[in-house]
């Protein structure tokens, strides 16, 4: 039986529409403040299959921009971002990996994905994914300059090519003075979420 | 010779390699994807790749942060 919040989206959406995103499945490679925000934009736009790959565990100062709360310090963040979205959405077909993501290894966990998000923190991290999925024919979406605070329309979408977008202002890195705050980094996952939406809407 | 890099030409000096090439501009090899005339070209073959006139790269950068 269709849950409250299943059953809610047909007010934003048609039939038809639910149909296309309830049948795609997101890989995403990441569960900080990319992935944890980005995941739970997709499931609050209907979204049902995940597979969520990250090593870590949630700590005091993620929780100013991930999607964690006081009480899930010191849990496996793919354990916790499924508590999490579950609460959205009961109904998940969510697949949580607890790894760190070695070269070769995403393109084996995602093998039945239709798209996968990139978010990690690690530029050289995101090198090796961006690498990985340039022309996988799966739909890819990255991140890249979001540290900071303001002109946060430089938050844009780059069309590398139909298959690969990226978002971000690709010059902000996160360093001393420059920390990783929650608007900028939702704005940039929110963004990532918004590509794969319009994707697999415009199919 | 010259080549397009992201749209805008640039010198490079004759049979130079996609490395030589990156390190002239400034491109981390662990912070680059690269599309090299409308082919990535993954990092492992930087080295071996060497870059004739007229060729066009498309350099995908990425900061950290996330």
């Amino acid at each position: 039986m269709e849950n409250i919040f299943e059953k809610s989206l047909e007010r934003y959406f048609t039939h038809e529409q639910l149909v296309k995103i309830r049948s795609v499945k997101v890989g995403i490679a990441g569960a900080g403040g990319l992935g944890s925000n980005c995941a739970m934009n997709l499931v609050r736009s209907g979204f049902r299959n995940f597979v969520i790959c990250d090593f870590d565990v949630v700590e005091g100062s993620n929780l100013n921009r991930q999607f964690y709360f006081t009480d899930q310090i010191g849990e496996f963040k793919v354990e916790a971002l499924k508590q999490n979205l579950l609460r959205i959405n009961p109904s998940l077909n969510l697949e949580i990996h607890r790894k760190k993501l070695e070269a070769g290894d995403s393109t084996k966990l995602f093998a039945d994905c239709d798209a996968v998000v990139e978010a990690f923190d690690k530029a050289e991290c995101k090198q090796m994914i961006a690498e990985e999925f340039f022309d996988s024919g799966k739909f890819f979406v990255a991140a890249s300059g979001l540290a900071g605070w303001g002109n946060s329309d430089r938050i844009t979408i780059r069309r590398v090519h139909a298959a690969f977008h990226m978002a971000g202002d690709f010059t902000s890195e996160v360093g001393a003075g420059v920390p990783p705050c929650s608007p900028r980094v939702n704005i940039a996952a929110a963004k990532e979420a918004d590509l794969i939406l319009n994707w697999v809407l415009s199919r | 010779m010259k080549i397009k890099l992201n749209g805008e030409t640039v010198e490079v000096l004759n049979d130079s390699t996609v490395s030589a090439f990156a390190e002239q501009v400034k491109l981390d090899k662990n912070k680059v994807v690269i599309e090299l005339n409308g082919q990535l070209l993954r990092k492992t073959l930087w080295d071996s790749s060497v870059l004739k006139d007229g060729d066009s790269i498309v350099a995908v950068v990425f900061v950290g942060g996330g």
